[in-house]
């Protein structure tokens, strides 16, 4: 074989730095942390963390919705742009899809790190009730994670193919998971296809998932959860929060592996784009939500809201604001910050932001119950502490060890890019023009 | 097939406490360590709420016992996903220890805040221990507990009826907390039948329930408390 | 590659199978629920053993359910006239009161320094060969009455045995230091009588309580819960009106229909105020103030001199303006409580310990209770009864010999020296400063029983210097408290649930019942009843003592009196459907009660149905003379005035001058009339602008149960506080202070300070500070010590020097922030 124009893309797959091992090592250092942390809390109980009655649900909970919400990013983001036959996608969607299958991994654990007894975990096979959302959400993610991590399979087979030929180590590894693709035309078409399918059975899925998350909450009769636009609302934050996950990736490896030549500022730019506009969503719809429990003033709704707007939770409410609006909104709007130093700033913001979000949604519900009992304190412990900072070490693991074995860019559709897209998109540019031939005077 | 309510007369509740100390013993509710309590991890399956109004010296405060509502339409048991809280066919919300996977959803669940969380495995003092009640087992950590209406007293009254081969008498059956009451304050009886005294009571014109607009249908029916003039 | 790839699926898919067959999968998904404990080992067999709840000097009867002999659960007992099936939150600790890592199992003998807690297992011969060689030594030594007993929890027959005891040994000195039993001065001097008197509450219409929070930590807290229910919903009666006046927004203030802060220590002032204004506006009962009452109007006395009567002071001193300046009431209120009391007859004036905890106690309480003989509810129903008849005794008649008689007419060692005025001038202030100076002679040997005065008393270095002075200190407490570390020798007594006894005196109540207290289970631990070790003692003392104590055991002498009780035809035993039988009985007002044929019938019935009860004959219309010198209701109490009139002139002299009387005598007549005293406050109120105000808790009442879990877990239910005392404070002195709720905040007197955390309630008047007693324990086993503070820890020690009771509320304090918490 030649010159490949894409030799960068292997490099971190055949020629991986001492780097890499330093951080695998560190970060197992931190799993490990967060592992004991874990096992501790399962010899000893949910005492070790800091919720308590009322503040039954903490952390883990948080996380859980967080995470959830994160992995719209990729596969969401990917199959709309596929679909939409955005061509500036190539170098985006195989990290999107990453993203997707390790935090809804992660995410989905955290319901059962949050169990008093995980020991009992299959209950809810026994005997389950369908009328309880959590069980909705099991069969939802579920179904997401099977289909974004087939999702994400598919489109990989063409890149393990290249990789087998090209003799990388471990070849079992890539000999297998290959499925002894060639490259054939009905190879091509066969995967094509099930791309197809994919693409459009995951939006579905996806925006199903975080739909029903909100249920868990929407469903109950609890102030500042019993709401209807709770789904949408979720789904868009959930979208919101993808996004910016997606750009502290890509920012991160494109400085990493140098990756400068394949994620250009354009790229950067069309996605801060869709930020701001997700940006402004979240915001109306987060004016909406406060604003009608706010004119309604039912008087259990109104102590959770100032419980946010001046109590306690107001640092972590207005933190809220600034990193989920004014920051990303102030960034985006300008040409001369919308470039990368500024957008990675906004899109950090748009996590953090995100985050308090869901423990702004999560613990003053249930801190200020409707009974005068005095009001929840919830402080997280250290546990909890450990396993965020955890479940944040496993994710980025995850893509350190998905980035040695794997490309992070997909080198055939880049290919594919470089050698059909041209000529399509013009072709199909053209097809949009206006008929010369009709054009008659 | 009786549908058991309670009815709490908040005029003669004097907010003694009694109800709350008779639960704990008759259910073996654990005690918690001063800083479990500090952090608000004590158990009580009943308790007493204090309702502040006003400001000194023209107050209005009120003592409001608090057990399980035992809702007809419990908010509860429509969110637990094993089925471990349920409601019985004589309207007793009941928790199933050995089935609860502890996920705490149906305490975030209820309007009333009336169910507890071993956040570890209690820790009972070996001489206390021996007081306990064998009626009602002990639970582990991890799962969720509540107010049952003390429904082994329903076991055990339908059993010395069986045994005596005649019907049982509504009287047989009464929770701890109602039968201490020193104010004799509580009462407790089938709502369905039309003649017990709950049944009459909650048909007094003082008779309320909390959060009745949520539709959660208690059967704890509140007497509310009589003209405070003088 | 193909195969390859098939292959690891089917291994794949047996692997998954081999693990879904065995371990914990399959049995997580095919096994039923698994069992929560093992099954129960025993059959299960269920018993009821009645007895009654010793806990405080309610007297409530009650039934243990027993599982195959092992206590599970306390019930009131439904059959018990004193609370009829209801039982406050205490109650229900008593298990934990039974059942205890923390009890004394042994008697014990100290060996190393006093207080030093190191102790010496001992025999129960030995330990009582040690406490009978001390009895003999002062008998022998003609010093009867250098024998000194303070009890905190004693009633009933338990009492009777013991002031028998101390009678045929030769001692006064029996001193009773329960902070629960009501002061009964008052009545003595008013009306003659020497005992409290019944309170008919069924009967009432109105109750103006004067701090007497009854509806918590006094009276017989089932019982006037049960009081309260029946008077509050009733079918068959009008709502009782409440009035709780009171510094502090107390339980009853909550559940009263009127709350009325006052200033502290001027309830006194109060009562006359209303007094005024019933005198003024004539609403009070004119018949029976000229009937039965002496001293309303000025009176001459036989010698000529003339008295000012009680109505003239009222108007000359007690004028509204006056009395809500000195208050703090508004004079509309004042006038709406005179004008709502005398409207709903019949009605009670109460008073608790809000008034006696001020040095001022003895004149507060007799102007409420002048209040009681204005509206003429003085013995007539609904109002304040005559005490009912003790139960009868079955012990032989009191044989003194001379050591004996000469000793018991010693003059108290708790009473104020030089001044012998029987009853009044009694108090443990007197106690220590007679011990502590020697005079008028040494304590020698001290008995504690169930009372924990290093703990309940303020300035406890005062207890402790005391007791430095008694060669023997004998302690009966079951457990190890703060006050049996100083004892030489501590008798471990049972706890209540293992103890024989007959309980009544139960203060308050308009009849006469006997509660039987019978062991639940076996005594656990190598502990002995204190009467059994009184009997053997006056057995091995011989002589008289023996003979007015023949009895050998306990248990005998408990059969030997319920045998009295079967013998007196009076009263009956109550049982089966009590209300209807009690209901019944009333409606026909006879003397129908349950026939026995023999004792044996009529003991196995009292230990079925747990409580025997005599119904007073009713009121009758002729009011019945009194005791006093006149024999009417004395406004100007004349037993006071003869008592003070019959002292030399010199001792006359000293007390007007130089005594703790000399502010009440400088006043003339007032002195003996109900009238204000400003109480006594310690710490000067620029340095200590706060008043320190501490209360008693139903949980804890005052610390003698705080080693129950159950219960200090429960502590401060109402303001959601486990484990931990908490500091009431007014949300706008607390925003003065800077101190916001939760805060841990320093609260100092002259005499200390302790740090607890800051609670913040509307209900607190501004300007006081509140404290719950009963918490801050050093010792008292592991779930008490170290658990809050202890107010008596910065509380100065002061007085009522006529009355006697220690005045708590009394204390300044400043408040400030603790820096680190």
């Amino acid at each position: 074989m030649g010159y490949d124009p894409d030799e960068i893309l292997y490099k971190p797959i055949e020629k991986p730095s001492p780097v890499f091992w330093y951080t695998v090592a560190g970060l197992l250092v931190i799993i490990g942390w967060a592992l004991f942390m874990y096992v501790r809390q399962l010899y000893l109980g949910l005492g070790v963390t800091g919720m308590n009655q009322p503040v039954s649900w903490g952390f883990y909970i948080v996380n859980f919705v967080f995470f959830i919400g994160i992995s719209h990013a990729g596969t969401l983001i990917s199959a709309i742009l596929r679909l939409s036959k955005a061509e500036w996608r190539r170098p985006i969607t195989r990290m999107a899809e990453v993203i997707t299958a390790i935090v809804l991994a992660i995410g989905g654990l955290h319901p059962i790190i949050d169990l008093g007894r995980p020991d009992r975990l299959l209950n809810i096979f026994r005997t389950g009730r369908l009328q309880s959302p959590l069980l909705w959400d099991v069969t939802s993610i579920t179904a997401y994670f099977t289909a974004s991590t087939v999702y994400l399979y598919i489109p990989l087979i063409p890149d393990i193919a290249i990789l087998r030929d090209r003799g990388a180590k471990p070849q079992w590894l890539y000999k297998f998971l290959s499925w002894g693709y060639q490259g054939t035309e009905r190879q091509k078409h066969v995967l094509e296809r099930a791309m197809n399918i994919l693409m459009v059975m995951v939006i579905p899925i996806a925006v199903s998932v975080h739909t029903v998350i909100s249920y868990i909450f929407s469903m109950t009769l609890q102030p500042g959860w019993h709401s209807t636009i709770f789904g949408p609302y979720f789904v868009v934050g959930a979208i919101f929060s993808g996004i910016a996950a997606l750009l502290i990736v890509m920012i991160a490896f494109r400085k990493v592996f140098h990756f400068e030549a394949y994620l250009k500022e354009v790229h950067f730019r069309y996605l801060g784009n869709l930020l701001l506009i997700m940006s402004l969503l979240w915001f109306y719809f987060t004016f909406s939500e406060y604003l009608t429990g706010y004119f309604g003033h039912e008087p259990f709704e109104m102590r959770v809201f100032f419980y946010k707007f001046s109590g306690k939770y107001a640092p972590y409410y207005w933190g809220m604001v600034m990193c989920n609006f004014v920051i990303p909104v102030l960034i985006l709007s300008f040409k001369k910050t919308k470039r990368i130093p500024g957008i990675l700033i906004a899109a950090i913001a748009v996590t953090i932001g995100m985050w308090l979000e869901r423990l702004i949604i999560v613990v003053p519900s249930l801190a200020n119950t409707r009974l005068p009992y005095p009001t929840g304190i919830y402080v997280p412990s250290l546990v909890e502490w450990s396993l965020l900072i955890g479940a944040v070490s496993v994710f980025v693991l995850g893509f350190v060890l998905f980035s040695r074995f794997f490309p992070l860019i997909s080198v055939w559709e880049i290919k594919e890019g470089r050698e059909t897209s041209v000529k399509e998109v013009s072709e199909r540019l053209e097809s949009y023009l206006p008929d010369t031939e009709s054009v008659r005077y | 097939m009786p549908r058991w309510g309670m009815v709490i007369d908040l005029d003669k509740c004097t907010g003694c406490g009694a109800c709350v100390a008779a639960c704990k013993q008759e259910n073996n509710v654990a005690y918690n360590t001063p800083e479990e309590a500090e952090r608000g991890r004590t158990l009580s399956w009943i308790n007493i709420m204090t309702e502040v109004e006003g400001e000194y010296p023209h107050l209005r405060v009120r003592y409001l016992p608090l057990p399980c509502m035992h809702c007809d339409n419990p908010p509860c048991i429509k969110v637990c996903p094993v089925r471990a809280t349920y409601k019985a066919d004589n309207g007793i919300v009941a928790q199933i220890y050995p089935r609860c996977i502890g996920c705490r959803y149906c305490m975030a669940a209820c309007p009333y805040t009336v169910k507890d969380f071993n956040w570890f495995e209690p820790q009972w003092d070996p001489e206390i221990k021996k007081t306990t009640n064998p009626d009602v087992s002990l639970r582990p950590k991890g799962v969720v507990e509540k107010c049952t209406f003390c429904h082994h007293r329903l076991i055990k009254a339908r059993e010395q009826a069986a045994l005596e081969g005649r019907e049982m008498l509504e009287e047989e059956y009464q929770p701890a907390c109602v039968e201490t009451c020193p104010a004799n304050a509580m009462f407790f009886g089938d709502l369905d039948d039309p003649n017990s005294i709950v049944a009459r009571l909650s048909r007094s014109p003082r008779a309320f329930r909390l959060m009745e607009d949520l539709g959660t249908e208690p059967k704890v029916y509140y007497l509310s408390e009589g003209e405070k003039i003088i | 590659m193909g195969i390859n790839r098939r292959d690891f699926l089917k291994q794949g898919a047996f692997l998954l199978a081999a693990a879904s067959q065995a371990g914990w999968i399959s049995k997580a998904v095919t096994a039923q629920d698994e069992p929560m404990i093992e099954a129960y080992p025993g059959a299960g067999i269920e018993t009821w053993k009645c007895s009654v709840c010793r806990l405080c000097p309610g007297g409530c009867g009650i039934k243990v359910r027993l599982v195959d002999g092992r206590p599970v659960k306390i019930e009131g007992n439904p059959l018990s006239p004193v609370n009829r099936g209801g039982l406050c939150p205490a109650g229900h600790a008593g298990l934990q009161v039974l059942f205890n890592s923390d009890r004394i199992s042994t008697p014990l003998k100290r060996v190393g320094e006093r207080g030093e807690n190191r102790w010496e297992a001992i025999s129960w011969e030995e330990a009582l060969q040690l406490f009978y060689d001390y009895l003999l030594k002062l008998r022998n030594e003609k010093t009867p009455h250098h024998l000194l007993v303070l009890d905190g929890e004693s009633r009933g027959l338990q009492k009777r045995l013991l002031e028998r005891f101390l009678e045929a040994y030769g001692t006064p000195n029996y001193f009773n230091l329960s902070s629960q039993e009501p002061s009964s001065l008052p009545f003595l001097l008013m009306h003659g009588r020497k005992n409290t008197p019944g309170y008919d509450f069924q009967n009432t219409r109105f109750i103006l309580s004067f701090g007497n929070d009854f509806l918590d930590s006094e009276g017989p807290p089932s019982r006037m819960a049960y009081l309260f229910g029946e008077l509050r919903q009733n079918p068959g009666r009008n709502r009782v009106k409440i009035v709780q006046i009171d510094p502090r927004l107390s339980t009853t203030a909550v559940k009263a229909d009127r709350w009325i802060p006052l200033n502290p220590g001027t309830y006194g002032a109060l009562a006359l105020g209303v007094a005024h204004i019933m005198v003024v506006e004539g609403l009070y009962n004119k018949t029976f103030v000229e009937n039965h009452t002496f001293g309303f109007e000025d009176w001459v006395d036989n010698k000529g001199n003339s008295h000012i009567g009680f109505k003239t002071l009222l108007l000359k001193e007690y004028y509204p303006e006056k009395v809500s300046g000195i208050t703090g009431v508004p004079i509309d209120d004042i006038i709406r409580v005179a004008r709502s009391f005398a409207e709903n007859q019949p009605g009670i004036a109460i008073w608790g310990r809000g008034v006696t905890n001020h040095s001022n106690a003895l004149f507060s309480q007799m102007a409420i209770h002048a209040l009681n003989a204005l509206v003429g509810s003085i013995n007539s129903p609904g109002g304040i009864l005559e005490a009912p008849p003790e139960p009868p005794t079955g012990l032989p008649p009191l044989v003194q010999d001379k050591l004996a008689q000469w000793g018991s007419a010693q003059s108290p060692v708790f009473q104020y020296r030089g001044a012998k005025l029987p009853a009044t001038m009694e108090s443990l202030a007197y106690l220590l400063d007679n011990i502590q100076s020697g005079e008028p002679y040494p304590i020698e040997v001290a008995l504690l029983i169930h009372t924990n005065p290093l703990f309940e008393l303020p300035e406890k270095e005062r207890f402790q210097k005391a007791l430095e002075k008694i060669p023997f200190v004998v302690s009966f407490s079951s457990e190890m408290d703060e006050s049996s570390i100083w004892a030489d020798l501590i008798l471990p007594d049972h706890t209540y649930l293992e103890k024989w006894d007959l309980d009544y005196e139960v203060p308050q109540l308009p009849f006469t019942q006997v509660t039987i207290s019978q062991p639940i289970i076996q005594p656990r631990f190598n502990t002995r009843h204190i009467g059994d070790v009184i009997l053997s003692c006056a057995r091995l003392l011989g002589g008289s003592v023996q003979k007015s104590l023949p009895e050998t055991d306990y248990r005998g002498l408990v059969q030997k009196e319920a045998e009295a009780l079967f013998r007196s035809h009076r009263g009956f035993i109550t049982s089966g459907q009590f209300e209807d039988f009690f209901q019944s009985f009333l409606s026909r007002r006879g003397f129908k009660y349950q026939e026995f044929a023999t004792f044996e019938e009529f003991w196995e019935a009292l230990l079925k149905e747990g409580s025997w009860l005599e119904i007073p004959q009713p009121v009758s219309d002729l009011f019945p003379r009194l005791s006093t010198p006149s024999g009417k209701f004395e406004f100007f109490s004349q037993t006071f005035y003869h008592q003070y009139k019959a002292l030399p002139h010199h001792v006359q002299n000293v007390l007007k001058s130089d005594s703790p009387l000399s502010m009440a005598l400088s006043k003339g007549d007032q002195a003996f009339l109900p009238h204000f005293e400003e109480p006594n406050v310690n710490g000067d109120s620029i340095e200590y602008p706060y008043f320190l105000y501490p209360f008693s808790i139903l949980t804890l009442f005052d610390g003698k149960m705080a080693n129950r879990p159950l219960l200090m877990e429960m502590v401060g239910f109402r303001r959601n506080v486990q484990w931990d005392s908490w500091a009431e404070i007014n949300p706008e002195t607390a925003r003065e202070l800077n101190i916001r709720h939760g805060d841990w905040i320093w609260i100092e007197s002259p005499r200390g300070r302790v740090k607890v955390r800051a609670h913040l309630y509307p209900g607190a008047m501004p300007g006081m500070v509140y404290l719950p007693l009963g918490l801050g324990h050093t010792a008292s086993g592991k779930y008490a010590s170290q658990k809050g503070v202890n107010p008596n820890d910065i509380l100065v020690f002061d007085y009522d020097p006529l009355g006697g009771s220690i005045a708590r509320n009394s204390t300044r304090v400043k408040i400030y922030k603790a820096s680190v918490a």
